[in-house]
């Protein structure tokens, strides 16, 4: 509507007014002047009105204007998003996912900064690496390579590792920054990880064996838990989330030292996994820079995986043996498993309970354990006599405990490992016709 | 007189009257909740400025970016006021402000100053 016609009934009225005025309708000047100041200020107030109108048409059109342009902007803002969120998904392919989570969240700042925490740290890298590169094509290098690290980093993954670099064929990777279990459970995490990627590789090896590799890849393993100094370093421009110190070149220096296929650990990693993980003794390696020897372990495997060998032996079997044994030799015999984990006894008040000397013996700390008289006297539940372990299928699989005065212990207990291992022998033999 | 300063905020103009210099003036955007709320204690102070202004010289600067109607009606009155004083002697100039690229507060400017018969109007470019 036309702002004229909008005001049609108000310019009618002064023009009616004008007309009074005209026509001297209006004899007495007073009323006169009083009726012409009355005009002109309804001439004023339709005049205000008319300009109130057309700044809040204005206003109107302006804010419209400023409603297409905060589209547009969030249009545009949508499209960076969109592109940021692409961009960061590719550089999160450089990051670990947990630094890139930090980061992200804000819990981490990207600066040069740096602190020192106890974190277990692993090396691996593929035996003879360097030989193998030399006789293969670089396509089927970098297939092998790639599926390797692929399947490696998965594992990395699963376990919760932050991975901090991969340097050609190794891997470096650390557990607890910037997430931390706790130094035992991270320990344990690190190991268990260790332990799938030597058997995911033993798998690979198999496929890589059948795809034409004539050398399938082996891998070495270090870990080492200690205090570390982690945080970012180099320049304000370029830095590594890394960790350095002692630790990392202790873990890498075992890692050199590993048999092939195997994962060789510090006694700082090996005490805090060792309820957990079968390990051996692997003695004692002298490192650049430390004035003591570092005394290591080989591991075997996690404890539960050995339970398929002693699940086929039934608890039965063995309480069996142990009954048998004690008749003969009219001695208490009893065998245990992980922990010093009594399981079977002629005794059968002593089953289900703890033995200290097992537990050493399990956890390969010793050969054999020895309970002298006065041993027993001091220790409930403890009883003279001799541990000794039964190796089945390369681990240890249990202790065999023979308690009787020592001279005659030792003398049995030789005959009892030579017992208990041939009834798992044919036990498994029949298990597995 | 004591001056009369009022910050702005994101809806309200900054008010600056420096009666004892002569010199008033209000700027930034005005579209308050309640807008005689807003403005009630600045007829006020100026009401009583200008009833003592006799023939002296009076500068009022609007150096406004956005203003919605209710303070449009406002700001007449505030024209109307000053061109009062004008009539009354006093020698009152006004100056509007306006950003070089906004042609509606030039518009606006324009027709106001048409309101004036007494006061001296002045319409400026705001400086970057």
């Amino acid at each position: 509507m036309a702002e004229k016609s909008l005001f049609a009934k108000e310019e009618a009225v002064i023009e009616a007014g004008r007309n009074v005025l005209e026509n001297g309708r209006l004899r007495e000047a007073e009323d006169r002047d009083a009726f012409e100041s009355l005009l002109t200020n309804y001439q004023k107030l339709l005049k205000t009105t008319r300009r109130l109108m057309r700044l809040s048409d204005r206003n109107e059109r302006k804010l419209n204007e400023m409603a297409e342009e905060q589209r547009l902007a969030a249009e545009e803002i949508s499209r960076k998003n969109k592109e940021l969120e692409t961009l960061s998904n590719k550089l999160a392919k450089y990051l670990s996912p947990q630094v890139y989570s930090s980061i992200f969240e804000g819990k981490q700042e990207v600066a040069l900064a740096s602190k020192r925490k106890k974190l277990t740290v692993f090396f691996s890298d593929i035996v003879g690496f360097t030989e193998t590169t030399d006789k293969m094509e670089s396509e089927d290098l970098t297939q092998l390579l790639n599926q390797y690290l692929t399947e490696m980093s998965q594992i990395a993954f699963d376990h919760g590792a932050t991975i901090d670099k991969y340097i050609g064929d190794a891997i470096m990777v650390f557990f607890g920054d910037p997430e931390s279990r706790g130094v035992r459970e991270d320990a344990l995490a690190c190991v268990s990880m260790a332990i799938a990627m030597r058997d995911r590789i033993k798998e690979l090896a198999v496929s890589w064996r059948q795809a034409g590799f004539e050398k399938p890849l082996t891998c070495r393993i270090g870990i080492h838990t200690g205090y570390c100094t982690v945080g970012n370093f180099g320049s304000e421009d370029r830095m590594d989330y890394t960790i350095i110190g002692g630790s990392v070149n202790l873990a890498s220096r075992l890692e050199h030292e590993a048999d092939h296929g195997g994962i060789l650990i510090s006694y700082e990693t090996y005490a805090h996994v060792k309820e957990d993980i079968n390990c051996e003794p692997a003695g004692q390696i002298q490192v650049k820079g430390l004035a003591y020897p570092i005394t290591t372990y080989r591991v075997i495997d996690q404890y539960e995986s050995l339970s398929a060998t002693q699940q086929t032996l039934n608890k039965r079997l063995l309480q069996e043996i142990c009954e048998q044994l004690a008749a003969e030799i009219n001695a208490v015999v009893s065998i245990f498993a992980q922990r010093g984990e009594i399981i079977a006894s002629s005794v059968a008040e002593r089953i289900g309970k703890f033995h200290e000397g097992g537990a050493q013996v399990m956890a390969g700390e010793a050969d054999v354990y020895e309970a002298t008289a006065d041993d027993a006297a001091e220790s409930e539940g403890m009883m003279e006599g001799v541990t000794l372990p039964i190796e089945f299928d390369g681990q240890r699989v249990f202790c065999v405990a023979v308690a009787a005065p020592l001279d005659i212990a030792r003398q049995y207990g030789r005959i009892a490992q030579h017992w208990v291992l041939s009834h798992l022998k044919e036990a498994k033999r029949r298990t597995s016709s | 007189m004591e001056k009369l300063e009022i910050k702005a905020t994101n809806r309200t103009p900054e008010v600056s009257f420096d009666f004892d210099n002569n010199h008033l003036k209000i700027s930034g955007e005005s579209y308050p909740e309640d807008v005689t709320e807003f403005y009630d204690p600045i007829f006020e102070a100026l009401d009583e400025y200008l009833g003592n202004l006799g023939n002296s010289n009076c500068r009022f600067d609007f150096e406004l970016i956005y203003f919605n109607s209710s303070s449009a009606k406002a700001i007449m009155m505030l024209m109307d006021k000053l061109d009062e004083a004008a009539e009354g002697g006093g020698a009152v100039e006004v100056y509007w402000y306006y950003d070089a690229e906004d042609d509606t507060m030039e518009e606006l400017g324009e027709e106001f100053g048409e309101d004036l018969d007494h006061a001296k109007f002045h319409l400026e470019k705001m400086e970057d």
